[in-house]
């Protein structure tokens, strides 16, 4: 039976819910679950610095409106509907499968190093939480799986529905299931999966199509590459470059040039 | 194009400066990338870049702390003359990485380094610039956006056209010339977006 441990950036996650339900499913052993605590304030310092004033929507939207966000491009919920998951917070899988939930406050911290060399995973599956150490990654089996919600190794980083749009290549819009590395999606790539948006197609919604679509794609990457079917493709990382959270006013022509259908070249 | 009628008053007082003021200013007022076109302004007499003679930068490893006005003044230098080595677009890498990751805590890194702001507000200026022309001479996208961010930084950014732009205090003046050409340029840059004439 493959060993797997799974690192969460909370435990209410949808993705994180949604990508541990369908691994147990699949006959995965989940040895624990790493979830970052909610009230943190070092995470809190950290990520204001990286998103400014765009956390306090994040953290209105994923924690307090939870059920109420996004109820027009509700993508993941029909999915988990449809796959009959029930799960909206990590401790029940303590509770229903026996797997320890471990809170911490970083994913890097001692404690998560010590559990990674007790348990000796076969690998680990990122479903969010911060960049990862060296000695995490050098302790994580394989190594550590994590889908981008973007085209490696072209759009590395943050943004990156938008940022194609912008450049005109939508054709470059999808997801990217890799190991992670000390550089920012930098790893080894396992899949590549082209999402181009549809007609009429808004970034919301075509973001929200995206989401269950990863769920789905990581979980069947990590199956086959435990059982040998997929190999790892090293990045040619002259190939990309590395984007940051996009400015308001870009945004803005973003969703204008993809309203007026002119993203294509 | 709020600051439309804000640039073209400027605009017209730049060109009834004496040419050697220009061409003492090259960098600033020299070169707008064509950006004088997009906003259907008048172009200015055209100089050759001016000789920097300290170019040591190119020497020193990439990084923040590791580069100075001389250092990015040269950098500018490079890029306008379409010198794009790879020492060139590491260095424009690097700084791009470091404003992003930095950018709440800019004002107190300026302070650590230079003991003042007001010198600290020249230094980023120059680095706003340099990242703008980045972008015009690479027409990469991502350098706009950290222009876009830097120029949101109210205590870096705040210039309303209130000082004339002719000489008298060198230092002010440094400071509006950059400014200026930040608004230009930040204006040229975002038209041309939305008129959907770049494609990275």
């Amino acid at each position: 039976m493959h060993k797997v441990i799974v690192f969460s950036p909370n435990r209410y996650s949808l993705y994180s819910t949604t990508v541990s339900a369908m691994l147990i499913r699949k006959g995965v052993s989940i040895q624990s679950i790493y979830v970052r605590n909610l009230i943190n304030l070092k995470r809190f310092v950290g990520e204001y610095r990286r998103d400014g004033s765009r956390l306090i929507k994040k953290i209105w939207n994923k924690l307090i409106l939870k059920e109420a966000s996004n109820q027009n491009f509700d993508n993941i919920r029909i999915f988990r509907k449809e796959n009959e998951i029930f799960i909206t917070d990590l401790f029940e899988f303590n509770a229903k499968f026996g797997i320890p939930v471990i809170p911490c406050n970083d994913l890097n911290e001692p404690t998560v190093v010590d559990g990674l060399k007790n348990l000796h995973p076969d690998l680990v599956v990122f479903t969010g939480g911060g960049l990862i150490r060296q000695d995490v990654l050098d302790h994580s089996g394989h190594g550590v799986m994590n889908c981008h919600m973007g085209i490696l190794p072209n759009y590395r980083g943050m943004d990156v529905v938008e940022w194609p749009i912008l450049e005109r290549h939508p054709e470059m819009i999808g997801i990217t299931v890799h190991f992670m590395k000390k550089g920012v999606d930098t790893g080894d790539i396992l899949n590549i999966l082209n999402i181009p948006p549809m007609k009429d197609e808004t970034i919301p919604a075509l973001r929200n199509r995206i989401e269950p679509i990863m769920c789905q794609t990581i979980v069947d990457t990590c199956m086959d590459y435990l059982e040998g079917k997929v190999p790892k493709i090293p990045q040619k990382l002259s190939e990309g470059k590395q984007y940051f959270k996009m400015h308001t006013l870009l945004q803005e022509n973003a969703k204008v040039i993809l309203s007026r259908g002119s993203h294509a070249k | 194009m709020k600051n439309i009628n804000l640039i073209t008053k400027l605009w017209q007082d730049i060109a009834l400066m004496d040419t050697e003021i220009i061409k003492a200013n090259w960098l600033n007022l020299g070169n707008f990338y064509g950006s004088e076109t997009i906003l259907g302004l008048s172009p200015l007499p055209k100089f050759l870049a001016p000789d920097i003679p300290d170019k040591t930068i190119l020497t020193k490893k990439p990084a923040f702390k590791n580069l100075d006005i001389r250092g990015i003044q040269y950098l500018r230098v490079l890029v306008d003359s379409n010198y794009q080595t790879q020492e060139v677009i590491e260095w424009a890498e690097t700084i791009m990485r470091f404003l992003e990751i930095n950018l709440t805590v800019l004002k107190v890194k300026c302070k650590n380094k230079f003991g003042s702001i007001h010198t600290g507000k020249t230094f980023m200026l120059e680095l706003t610039a340099f990242m703008m022309d980045c972008h015009y001479a690479w027409n990469d996208l991502r350098f706009l956006n950290i222009v876009l961010k830097l120029m949101d930084l109210h205590w870096l950014y705040s210039f309303d056209g209130a000082v004339k732009l002719k000489p008298g205090q060198k230092d002010t003046l440094h400071i509006d010339y950059l400014q200026f050409r930040l608004l230009i340029m930040r204006e040229a840059a975002l038209k041309k977006l939305t008129n959907g004439s770049i494609n990275a």
